[in-house]
């Protein structure tokens, strides 16, 4: 579509510039106030007694409800963002104090990771802006009094609550490493939802799914068997936030500020009126509600470890789902050497270890990973999509599948007495857990219910294997493809990226061979490649095989090393590191658009259900007076014209989506790399594959665009430089376009506009820098800090979201150590991904106030007070177009003379009109004659050939001012606005001799030329008696 | 007052108010009254009571033809439809595209001037279904949405 030719930034200071105090700030607040209404934030609304209250209390000396245990310094990373229903979510680490970290007394510093919901409409005023400060200094002043209303809420992962993160003697390094915490986030997706309005359920919900790690003190103490086991990953799958009824009624479902909002500049918030502020906006939230015990919460010996309190009274079935990684998660066979743990086992009740949830006899397997020493270590990446059909499974169907992807620990010979790790290598792991299960009351539903005591099926792909399993024969499922002039090795690399081309795929794909007869490619990058020959780069593995399946071939395509080199055929030579995907969403549908808006859709008549309906509840954003996308708006992929999914089902691989896919990084001969491809044409061929995959050698074949050094061109400010690195871009399916970020040192931020096919065309110019309007609005970040995000806002008519920028370290110093893998801890780009670091602004100490609670006063502590700029955005085309019309409207009386006229053949003009009515009044006798007619043009003319004659003679035939015309002067007449009117001479014109009626002779003579037939008869009184 | 001089002026404008897909309507002739495109908020079709007599005087729309991107313009074309037939048309009689912003510009400025009389002097008698319409030749949101098909590149992996 057009670019954003107009594209509007503001500021949300109010929320970059106070995001530090609020996470302190609501930390340090008494529990007991968090459950008022509108004093918590987003997690304090919760049912049934204020579920998460609680959650920067306790830890595991101290599992007391009323001891505060979390104190954040207000240091905070942020990773990873998605969207839905009008809600930002975004993870990250955030650095806090921890009470008992080490044991009784002795307290720490550590990281720990952080789900932060952000409402992205009706946001920022003064209801619903967060944080309060002073209008006059901008000092911070507290939590909005009006907290429940602003759409923000903050969740502790409690990482180093529930795991000891290390000894006491590496308290530095505890404190110092950021790498733990949550690095992803996607949409915990509904089969039923892939057409927006499918969902015959709760699609207000806000479900996630967000991955991370964790650091592991003391791994032999865990139970693990290794002494250098370092990390941990962990996983939360969650109805995070949930459409309730609050009062009952259908109105109940949004609040509505029915007095009216303003935008929140400072002071107190109560002080706002029409007098003081100018008029008020109008706008409304939905509120949504959290319940505990629809949160899923995956990690090492979660059920023992777990440390979060509940509150009183709750009984323990409204706890936290906790599940065990080491019990759900099994190995694939390659790694294994054979033992297999399949979907239909798990769907017909086992575990990974063979024991059966529903009675069944054992499978008399155990492929659980941490049987075969295979642990995994950090998820740095993470997709989820809708279903997955496991044909070859009998037919098994997962629902809400998604892939995670990092690294894992590969056990050593257990058997000796300093058991140590192998290795740690690319993994990738394939997982299900039914949306649905996240909607049951865990409290009121039958015992062993599967939501309630199953575990999720999970099954790991690493790129190695560990002692025991290569004992039973077990193997690296991960390969390199090709020639290479240096060895590739796997150890110490990660996946950091994965993708899936559609929301549903099946193991076997319908049609016979169009082209393939196999499902699309999924596609894994990887970071941290080492070779022979010291260097360091990233890799892109593909797979056309389920990730659901428990055995695959990961194959590389892009490699270090690879010779010949990928650009020999277009493509990208192996960056330095991936440091983002980039993944085209499918158009919704103006039905799927009209569905979002319904709050209660499903209750609605718009459903096409049986009465009684319920009147539409709607959600309208205060700042643009449009109705939100409040149900099921969350991106999804596939094919445009396609919302049901049921044709991408069927696509195959080599089958074009015409969807770009892409990965974003850097190389130092090239600069920027945006590597685009389309998401399913991708076709690997093999000499071990009859046709119509055979292919010697083996070949990867797609459409592909390497357009980074396009999108480097077209930057205004220093273009073609090769120190710029392509960190973020996302896809607006609004408006169809692409919106890239990219940074270097010297010139900081660069956001450019790009569209689909990335090439410049008949229909407009394919690239547009935005970075001035940026910079227009916030210069001195825009100019320097060297990280940032942004993520669309679905269901408007503008290219709209959020940007976040930050530093590349805590001071944002421009080394970009984050781009590459060097430095060291905090400011290290070797653990970390990529993100986008709060920009210290002042580095402090506070003293948290205790004033609540059993626990004794923690002392002072660090109080690190940072900031990210954010930006909002709507973006339009601006194109506009005009019409005007200038008439003359005779209504009445004049009417019926206008027509006589016209009868008459004359010319309608307000004059003719004039004159036929004084004729009229005159003579009382509507039929005038022909000659008459004929008589008052002469007259007309001769009046105003003499007036011109007298003027003339006395000199007044002079310029004077034209009467303003209705439709606009043009500009030649601005210049020379005198002009001589010529208005009735040229009506006069017109009825010259050769325009005027004919005289009756004429008419006769015609008459008798044409056999009888007289012009401008019209009725036989005419005809007969006229002459 | 019985006689009248009045005028109207329709705009759309890209600006966040409309969807695009309903943007693209505009790539056919609609009516600048009836429409719900921009401010053609009627809801009922136009017609002339039996005690008015409407005669045109002036008409124009955005001028220009040709161009794309920043410098996009419309390529607009401007005809009338009065009962079933329209002002304009090609010469088979079909109705035409209507007389563009070019040669009837709206607003009046250096770079285009009317290219016809200024006055039109279309006459719409009593109980006559009647419309303008509008239609753009560039698209003002151009449908493009899909990834390239071409050119499609083999990696060899020997």
């Amino acid at each position: 579509m057009g670019l954003a030719y107009n594209l509007d930034v503001s500021l949300w200071d109010n929320f970059g510039d106070y995001l530090s105090y609020g996470i302190i700030d609501l930390a340090n607040k008494d529990p007991n106030e968090l459950i008022l209404n509108e004093g918590g934030d987003w997690f304090s609304n919760s049912l049934p007694q204020g579920d998460w209250m609680f959650r920067f209390c306790g830890n595991r000396v101290d599992l007391t409800d009323d001891t505060q245990c979390i104190f954040p310094t207000g240091e905070y990373i942020i990773r990873d963002v998605v969207f839905i229903n009008g809600i930002y979510i975004f993870v990250g680490s955030y650095r806090a104090y921890f009470r008992n970290l080490y044991a009784v007394g002795t307290h720490g510093y550590a990281w720990d990771g952080f789900i932060m919901p952000l409402r992205g409409y009706t946001q920022d005023t003064t209801q619903t802006a967060p944080f309060i400060y002073n209008a006059t200094t901008g000092a911070y002043l507290g939590l909005s009094p009006y907290l429940a209303y602003s759409g923000w809420g903050f969740m502790p992962m409690r990482m180093p609550l529930d795991i000891i993160p290390g000894k006491v003697v590496d308290a530095i390094a505890v404190g110092n490493d950021n790498t733990v915490g949550l690095t992803s986030i996607d949409i915990w997706k509904p089969p039923q939802g892939i057409e927006v309005g499918g969902l015959q359920g709760p699609g207000g919900n806000v479900s996630i799914i967000a991955a991370g790690h964790q650091r592991i003190g003391d791994s032999v103490a865990e139970g693990m068997t290794y002494t250098d086991i370092d990390y941990f990953g962990f996983v939360w799958v969650s109805q995070l936030l949930a459409f309730q009824d609050v009062l009952g009624g259908s109105d109940a479902k949004a609040i509505r500020f029915s007095e009216g909002l303003w935008p929140y500049v400072g002071g107190d918030p109560d002080t706002y009126n029409q007098e003081n502020s100018g008029s008020p906006m109008f706008g409304d939230i939905s509120w949504l509600l959290c319940s505990r015990q629809q949160t899923y919460q995956i990690s090492w010996n979660a059920t023992t470890n777990y440390t979060c309190p509940l509150g009183l009274g709750m009984l323990p079935s409204a706890q936290t789902r906790l599940r065990n990684f080491q019990d759900s998660l099994a190995v694939s066979t390659v790694n294994s050497g054979g033992t297999q743990f399949t979907l239909e086992d798990w769907s017909d009740g086992y575990n990974a270890d063979g024991t059966s949830n529903v009675g069944g006899p054992p499978l008399g397997i155990d492929a659980r990973a941490s049987t075969f020493n295979i642990y995994p270590r950090r998820i740095m990446g993470l997709v989820s999509y809708s279903a997955q059909f496991q044909a070859a499974g009998g037919g098994t169907t997962a629902e809400s599948p998604f892939i995670l992807v990092g690294d894992a620990s590969l056990g050593g010979d257990p058997t000796i007495a300093t058991p140590v790790i192998t290795s740690t290598v690319p993994m990738a792991m394939g997982a299900s857990l039914p949306w649905e299960w996240g909607v049951i009351d865990a409290t009121t539903a039958p015992p062993g219910d599967k939501a309630t005591t199953w575990n999720p099926f999970m099954v790991a792909h690493c790129a190695g294997t560990s002692f025991v399993g290569s004992a039973a024969a077990g193997a690296s499922e991960w390969v390199f493809e090709g020639t290479f002039t240096a060895t590739n090795n796997f150890d110490g690399a990660y996946g950091a990226f994965a993708q899936v081309p559609y929301e549903t795929t099946t193991t076997f794909p319908a049609g016979g061979d169009n082209p393939s007869n196999q499902p699309p490619l999924n596609y894994y990058a990887v970071n941290e490649v080492s070779d022979s020959g010291g260097g360091t780069n990233a890799a892109l593995f593909v797979c056309n095989e389920s990730i659901l399946t428990p055995g695959n071939i990961i194959t590389s395509i892009i490699a270090p090393n690879q010779n010949p080199a990928p650009s020999t055929y277009g493509l990208p030579n192996a960056p330095k590191k991936w440091y983002a995907k980039a993944m085209q969403s499918r158009t919704f549908t103006v039905a799927e658009e009209e569905r979002t808006k319904y709050l209660n859709y499903w209750e609605t008549e718009a459903a096409g259900g049986a009465p009684p309906y319920a009147d539409p509840i709607t959600i309208v954003n205060c700042w643009t007076g449009e109705q939100v996308g409040v149900f099921g708006n969350y991106q999804r992929y596939g094919l445009d014209a396609d919302p049901t999914g049921l044709e991408g089902f069927n696509k195959q691989m080599g089958s074009a989506s015409r969807q770009g896919y892409g990965l974003l990084g850097w190389d130092a001969t090239d600069g920027p790399i945006v590597f685009m491809f389309d998401s399913s044409r991708g076709w690997l061929q093999r000499p071990t594959e009859p046709p119509p995959n055979f292919a010697n050698p083996e070949q990867w074949s797609n459409v592909v665009l390497n357009v980074g050094a396009r999108f480097n061109a077209y930057i205004l400010k220093t273009p073609n430089v090769t120190n710029r690195y392509a960190i973020c871009g996302q896809w607006d399916n609004d408006r169809d376009q692409w919106l890239f970020m990219f940074i270097d040192a010297t010139d900081g931020q660069s956001i450019v506009s790009a569209t689909s096919t990335f090439t410049d065309n008949a229909l407009g110019q394919a690239y547009l820098d935005q970075t001035q309007n940026f910079a227009a609005k916030a210069p001195t970040p825009t100019d320097n800090y060297q990280t940032g995000i942004w993520e669309a806002f679905l269901m408007t008519n503008e290219l709209d979201g959020i940007v976040v920028m930050g530093g590349d370290d805590r001071t944002n110093t421009k080394t970009n150590n984050i781009y590459n893998y060097s430095g060291s801890n905090p400011s290290s780009g070797s653990g970390n991904k990529n993100w986008v670091y709060g920009v210290q602004v002042s580095s402090t100490t506070q003293t948290p106030p205790n004033t609540w609670g059993s626990g004794v006063q923690i002392g002072t502590i660090e109080a690190l007070y940072a900031r990210t700029q954010i930006f909002t955005l709507k973006g339009t085309t601006g194109r506009e177009a005009k019409v005007w019309v200038d008439y003359i409207l005779f209504d009445g009386a004049d009417a019926v003379i206008a027509t006589k006229l016209r009868e008459r053949g004359m010319k309608v003009s307000i004059e003719a009109v004039e004159w036929f009515k004084r004729t009229l009044i005159h003579k009382g006798d509507l039929n005038i004659k022909q000659e008459e007619i004929e008589m008052w043009m002469r007259e007309q003319q001769d009046e105003f050939n003499q007036m011109m004659q007298e003027a003339e003679r006395q000199g007044r035939v002079r310029k004077r001012k034209k009467q303003v015309s209705a439709y606009g002067l043009d500009m030649l007449e601005s210049l020379n606005t005198d002009f001589e009117d010529k208005e009735v001479q040229e009506f006069m014109k017109e009825y010259l001799p050769q325009s005027r009626p004919p005289t009756p002779e004429e008419i006769a003579i015609e008459k008798q030329q044409k056999g009888g037939y007289a012009p401008f008869s019209k009725n036989y009184y005419d005809e007969v008696f006229e002459n | 007052m019985s006689v009248r001089r009045q005028c109207y002026q329709w705009e759309v404008a890209d600006l966040g108010n409309l969807p695009p897909k309903r943007l693209s309507d505009l790539e056919d002739p609609q009516s600048i009254f009836t429409s719900g495109i921009g401010n053609a908020t009627l809801k009922a079709r136009l017609r002339t009571k039996p005690s008015e007599y409407i005669v045109i005087k002036y008409f124009g729309s955005t001028p220009g033809i040709y161009g794309k991107g920043a410098n996009w313009v419309p390529g607009g074309y401007v005809n009338f439809s009065i009962g079933v037939t329209t002002f304009f048309t090609d010469p088979d009689g079909r109705p035409g595209a209507g007389l563009s912003g070019s040669a009837a510009p709206y607003p009046i400025s250096t770079s285009y001037g009317p290219a016809f009389a200024s006055d039109w002097d279309i006459e719409i008698p009593p109980d006559t279904d009647w419309d303008i319409t509008y239609y753009i030749s560039n698209a003002m949101v151009e449908p493009v949405e899909l990834f390239p098909d071409a050119p499609i590149s083999t990696l060899l992996l020997p």
